[in-house]
């Protein structure tokens, strides 16, 4: 009786803390590129926002296609404003981005900067 | 028959059917154009996303609203470098009757018309339009705090930090005003256009200048330009600026006479001050 009682004790913790494991839902989306981060590079050709904030970006690949990305919260352009792209807009000097795509098929910008 | 067949070939080696390549496409670079006079910039991309255009490479701008649709209108289109000799976009100004939805069409000499793309006239520009008062925002000046504090300009003119608004606007003088952000914005736009400021100013030291930094507290530990940072008189209370740098003219009279978003040539300059 003890065998089966110790053995179902250790079967009740497992549980428990296999539960405990799941219970907390899934991992939080990490704030930088993850595993599936992908990289491009290219000319900024479209802006959705100002110096308060951007919403959207599309910048052009060297193959010719387009590109739309979605800035992550509080993404700044290698530590000044993500306005800045406005300037690669101007001037058409490419600039380089990590990025993934996320649920609904957006792409998500999690750092761009100079190329 | 010689001469002939030379003067063909020389046709055929010189320029062919297209200035530019198949797949290119016209960018606006302009974000706040309003009705009246609007300078419009226009930057040229090839297949692979090269910007294009140079000084001999003439274009026209077909301007056409089409919402509502209204009758075309075409300018000649001038080049100004933003990096000298390597890149550069098209400009013009042009007079815009009606807001809503435009078009610009490229017509390259020689060459298809690009693809018009469009772009919006509003009735109510977000910064300061032609004939608008000038806003007057609090500013500190080196009355108040060190130089600094007041710009990341890396080779700061005292000039342009000595005067508010108030004070300049009310002078009975023409007054330059320059927002922009020297020490974040190292690319070929941003800080050029307050050293093409700091050129033209010894022609004209009957104006006054002021420079804006966009961001405030410049010098605190940690600083990141993050809106909550910007400076009150980019905001929607004065200026109202959707991007940076701007140039404007503002004159003895508290109005403004020329605006310049993103870049602004010596020879543009001198025109709106002369």
């Amino acid at each position: 009786m003890r065998r089966v009682a110790t053995l179902a004790s250790c079967l009740f913790a497992g549980a428990v803390l296999l539960f405990a494991c799941t219970a907390a839902g899934d991992p939080p989306a990490p704030s930088t590129a993850g595993a599936d981060s992908l990289e491009a590079t290219g000319v900024v050709v479209a802006l959705d926002g100002g110096l308060e904030a951007v919403d959207s970006f599309t910048i052009v690949l060297s193959d010719g296609s387009e590109l739309t990305l979605i800035p992550e919260p509080d993404l700044l352009f290698e530590g000044g404003p993500l306005s800045h792209l406005r300037d690669h807009l101007l001037s058409g000097t490419p600039v380089g981005v990590v990025y993934s795509i996320d649920a609904e098929g957006n792409a998500i910008a999690h750092r761009v900067g100079d190329e | 028959m010689a001469a002939l067949g030379a003067a063909l070939l020389l046709v055929a080696a010189c320029g062919g059917d297209t200035t530019f390549p198949e797949g290119s496409f016209a960018v606006v670079a302009s974000s706040d154009l309003g009705t009246g006079q609007s300078r419009i910039l226009v930057g040229v991309v090839g297949p692979e996303g090269e910007r294009l255009g140079s000084p001999v490479e003439r274009v026209t701008f077909e301007l056409t609203p089409i919402q509502p649709e209204g009758p075309p209108q075409r300018y000649d289109a001038a080049w100004m470098w933003l990096i000298p000799e390597v890149v550069g976009l098209y400009r013009a100004t042009a007079d815009f009757p009606t807001p809503g939805v435009w078009t610009v069409g490229v017509i390259p000499e020689p060459g298809p018309e690009l693809e018009p793309v469009p772009f919006e006239v509003r009735a109510d520009t977000f910064a300061p339009n032609l004939g608008d008062p000038a806003p007057v925002a609090p500013l500190q000046t080196l009355a108040e705090a060190p130089l600094e504090s007041l710009t990341t300009d890396p080779d700061p003119d005292e000039d342009f930090y000595r005067l508010t608004m108030e004070e300049a606007f009310t002078s009975g003088k023409k007054t330059v005003v320059v927002f922009a952000t020297p020490a974040f914005c190292t690319s070929a736009t941003c800080g050029p256009a307050l050293d093409v400021v700091k050129a033209v100013k010894p022609e004209h030291p009957d104006v006054n200048y002021i420079h804006v930094e966009v961001y405030t507290d410049i010098n605190t530990p940690d600083f990141t330009p993050t809106p909550e940072h910007l400076s009150p008189a980019v905001g929607p209370q004065y200026w109202n600026l959707p991007s940076e740098p701007w140039v404007f003219v503002v004159d003895a009279a508290g109005q403004v006479t020329a605006r310049f978003e993103g870049s602004v040539t010596p020879e543009e300059l001198r025109t709106a001050l002369s």
